[in-house]
């Protein structure tokens, strides 16, 4: 039963780490209880009624416990005080301070586990939950548990708990989402993302979220308000036509107490769909009187003021961060991550340019920049900005390496062209040019330049790429 | 050789006959076709031509204007009239649309149009009720003191609007006025040639003439400018086929003055098929029937107290000179070739030849009245004009009067919803 058990959550989590599988396909309770859990308790220890059986208290500080179990409000700032930093990533934590952290702030980001009872019972099915995770740490190599990069940390995080780093709702901040593993590991979002460069992990999208074109925070209050005078004093009419004589118009100009009296020809309307139909609805400002079938939809920033049209709000994808084969083979092996490889359009460019440069072919790399001169609003500027690179990613070969990148405000696709002289490239560039803008109900404004191996200098050493981000 | 054989006989047929027999032959064409031609149209081209009695440029102290667009259906045809409209020398003015149960993107471009601004109100019905009904929610929510009622389908000359409202602005008892109506499509097909030319001479011309007459019964829906004041003691356009004409009726029965401008001039396409003519103009005309002889049938009677000699006259031109022809000519045509036999046909061909003369005056002056020289291409095409209108439109406005008047077809017209024409007065 046990066995059955166990093997559906190993087939269920997405994620093999080696070793650690081995011992999840044989996970009976007899088994795991020969080698004890060590548990390490914060603040202060417990008492040995509290303790449950098959575990032993760590004690001594610099001993790498199974678990740590947080035992009073606001003790999780204290388990950096107990482990070094990988492990206070790495290892699982259950809060069992019993408190109910109906407000956020105090709430224990880090835990993966709460319980609402330290009692040896709850801690014992709480250890029971996170056996695998244990399993996982268990299992990790010596050097990973004191690993030094915080990529590598992030990444054996994630890998032992077996979880993507989800983002959560969150009111209080201004992105609206948090990931709880930042907790853990400060700065996790940015070292997920240089983890995807390096592709370690991938991006699976969660939310996209309307942001506010002044100050980017996702905490907006959209409501619906009228178009002419913008005031949310809107209410929404049924149209009444009298079929007889017809007359159409909102119902308060039929309405006359519970009755309806036709305004042109003074009869009672009495049979719905036979002497008078409803065929459609109004909604009226009660502010300025104006009338239309939609109200228009508006936003007002919580946290810089600024009060717009969603038109012109601008968009920002949350992504899950999902751990790939690569990134827990990296996490079994221990091997540290490469520095900065894909960690910037530079870098990828020098790559390139010493790769070209050692094969002695000749290359040359074609730069479109995007430029919004005629300051169209965010979404569509965004729109166009991701249909444009779609094109330009489609435009060459799958073997041709592309890079978007952003440059201050400033996107700009480059296509690293191997193989190919600047010569050729710029005789074909008016084709170019008309495959990438037809498709563009707007046309863009695009600069475009080509670069030879002579004038590579230029794009690595000037301000072209200066400051880029991926 | 064989057709100039024919002409030379026609002539000198012609030229043989004695008065009295030309009286018994031709009296129809005397009685229908004469008087008009040279009583009504050439005294208004002269009168056109010889003193232009509208003054031009900006109009002063306009009231708040709302222009009301009605459509089912106009995907193709919303967005270019609306920025058609944007492009007028006159732009003081909200457009309010309706979209009367369009099942095509007609709202969605309405939508787009009122985001961009260009468009003050635009509302939707789920259900489609009718063109009167539309016309009558978006006046009840324009704001405008003038409201300019213009089909989907039009477009206009950049001075269409400031000439439309003129009279109105600058003669407090004109109450609504009627554009002119020009074919934009005129070069698609022989079909819409032929309508140009119909549409120069009944509108630009005929028209002109009724205004100097003060016989301006219809106000197009598809153009035409109304006081609201005017607009809500008629209380707005009623069910049943013929809105505009029913409404500029019950306008001048209310004793308001109705005018025509020949210089505010909208394009408006026209169907490119006989086939598609013929439905159009059955409708047409089954709906002049009803209006004019069925609901308004007591405006014929002189010695009722409450109706002016205008509005007899008015009626009463109908009757004798469109009305009563119509109906003589199939058996004219009968009598005729009954009685001459092959002569008849050379008879008839000699009354075409005739016809031809008049319809050439007439369209030189429709031409210079209008003052679009673009037109003047439409003159090879006047050789079929005649007989065309003669014949074919001739004999098809018998047929739908005919039906009308028999089976009261208009009822089955499926060009307003069934719920609403059960509810039209049918007599």
């Amino acid at each position: 039963m046990s066995r059955s058990t166990s093997s559906t959550q190993t087939i269920a989590s997405p994620y093999r780490l080696g070793a650690c599988s081995s011992k999840e396909q044989s996970p009976t309770r007899a088994d795991w209880l020969l080698d004890k859990i060590s548990v390490l308790y914060i603040p202060s220890g417990a008492d040995h009624r509290s303790i449950p059986e098959g575990t032993r208290q760590v004690r001594a500080r610099g001993e790498m416990p199974d678990v740590v179990v947080l035992t009073e409000v606001n003790a999780a700032r204290l388990i950096a005080h107990y482990l070094p930093p990988p492990a206070a990533a790495i290892v699982p934590v259950i809060d069992a301070s019993g408190e109910d952290h109906c407000d956020r702030a105090w709430r224990c980001e880090i835990a993966d586990l709460r319980i609402k009872v330290a009692n040896s019972f709850s801690l014992d099915e709480g250890l029971s939950i996170l056996k695998p995770t244990i399993n996982r740490v268990r299992a990790l190599a010596e050097r990973v548990l004191a690993a030094t990069d915080p990529r590598l940390i992030l990444l054996a995080r994630l890998a032992v708990r077996g979880r993507d780093m989800e983002p959560k709702r969150d009111a209080s901040s201004r992105e609206t989402v948090t990931y709880s593993d930042a907790a853990a590991v400060p700065d996790a979002l940015t070292l997920a993302e240089e983890l995807v460069n390096l592709g370690l992990l991938e991006r699976k999208f969660f939310d996209k979220l309307i942001t506010c074109p002044r100050c980017d925070s996702a905490r907006l209050c959209v409501r619906e308000r009228c178009g002419a005078c913008h005031s949310a004093d809107l209410v929404e009419e049924a149209v009444i036509h009298h079929l007889r004589c017809s007359a159409q118009a909102p119902e308060r100009d039929f309405r006359q107490g519970t009755s309806l009296i036709c305004p042109k020809c003074r009869l009672h309307l009495e049979h719905f769909s036979v002497d008078y139909d409803r065929p459609g609805r109004v909604t009226l400002c009660r502010s300025c009187g104006h009338i239309s079938t939609d109200a228009e939809v508006g936003f007002t920033c919580l946290d810089c003021d600024k009060e717009g049209d969603t038109e012109e709000t601008g968009t920002r994808t949350v992504w899950r961060y999902r751990i790939t084969e690569a990134g827990l083979a990296h996490v079994k092996s221990g091997v540290l991550l490469p520095e900065g490889l894909g960690n910037s359009a530079l870098d990828r460019l020098e790559t390139f340019v010493s790769r070209e440069k050692a094969a002695q072919r000749p290359f040359c790399v074609l730069v479109c920049r995007l430029v919004n001169r005629e300051a169209a609003n965010q979404r569509i500027w965004e729109q166009t900005c991701a249909l444009f690179g779609r094109l330009f990613r489609e435009m060459f070969t799958p073997q041709t390496e592309t890079i978007d990148a952003i440059v201050g405000a400033t996107p700009l696709f480059l296509a690293l062209l191997g193989g190919d002289h600047k010569s050729e490239v710029e005789r074909v560039l008016p084709n170019i040019k008309l495959d990438l803008e037809r498709h563009l109900s707007e046309r863009p404004c695009v600069d475009y330049a080509i670069f030879g191996p002579d004038e590579m200098t230029r794009i690595l050493g000037g301000q072209h790429l200066k400051g880029a981000t991926p | 050789m064989i057709g100039v054989d024919i002409i030379v006989h026609a002539w000198q047929f012609l030229v043989a006959l004695p008065e009295g027999a030309f009286i018994a032959i031709f009296w129809l064409t005397i009685l229908a076709e004469l008087p008009r031609y040279f009583v009504g149209v050439q005294a208004t081209a002269a009168a056109a031509l010889l003193h232009d009695d509208q003054p031009r440029g900006p109009i002063q102290q306009v009231p708040s204007v709302s222009i009301l667009l009605v459509g089912h259906n106009e995907e193709g045809s919303i967005e270019s009239c609306v920025r058609s409209l944007h492009n007028q020398t006159f732009n003081q003015f909200e457009i309010v649309c309706v979209d009367d149960g369009s099942n095509d993107q007609t709202f969605a471009i309405m939508r787009r149009l009122e985001r961009e601004g260009l468009i003050h109100t635009a509302v939707r019905l789920e259900l489609r009720g009718s063109k009167p009904s539309g016309i009558n929610l978006a006046a009840r929510l324009a704001k405008g003191d003038i409201l300019v009622v213009i089909d989907c389908d039009c477009s206009f000359e950049p001075d269409a609007i400031q000439e439309l409202l003129r009279p109105i602005v600058e003669q407090p008892s004109v109450a609504a006025v009627s554009g002119n109506i020009l074919v934009r499509n005129w070069r698609r097909s022989i079909i819409t040639s032929l309508q140009a030319i119909e549409y120069l001479l009944s509108i630009s011309l005929g028209k002109t003439y009724a205004n100097i007459l003060d016989q301006v019964w219809c106000v197009s829906g598809a153009f035409g400018a109304f006081r609201r004041d005017a607009w809500e003691q008629v209380f707005g356009m009623d069910t049943g086929g013929g809105e505009d004409f029913d409404f500029t009726i019950r306008m001048r029965l209310a004793g308001y003055k109705v005018v025509f401008t020949r210089h505010s001039i909208c394009y408006t396409d026209v169907p490119e098929t006989l086939y598609a003519l013929l439905r159009q103009r059955h409708r047409w005309e089954r709906d002049t029937f009803w209006v004019r002889l069925r609901k308004y049938k007591r405006l014929l009677n002189p010695l009722r107290r409450s109706i002016s000699w205008n509005d007899v006259i008015f009626h009463w031109d109908f009757l004798l000179f469109n009305f009563l022809p119509t109906i003589a000519f199939p058996f004219y045509l009968v009598w005729l070739l009954t009685r001459y036999g092959e002569f008849g046909v050379l008879l008839l061909f000699a009354v075409t030849l005739v016809l031809y003369v008049l319809d050439f005056v007439a369209f030189v002056s429709a031409v210079l009245v209008t003052n679009r020289p673009v037109y003047w291409r439409l003159l090879p095409f006047l050789l079929l004009f005649g007989p065309f209108q003669s014949y074919i439109m001739r004999l098809d406005r018998f047929y739908a009067y005919a039906t009308e008047w028999i089976f009261t077809l208009s009822k089955y017209d499926n060009y307003t919803p069934q719920k609403t024409r059960d509810w039209t007065v049918w007599k």
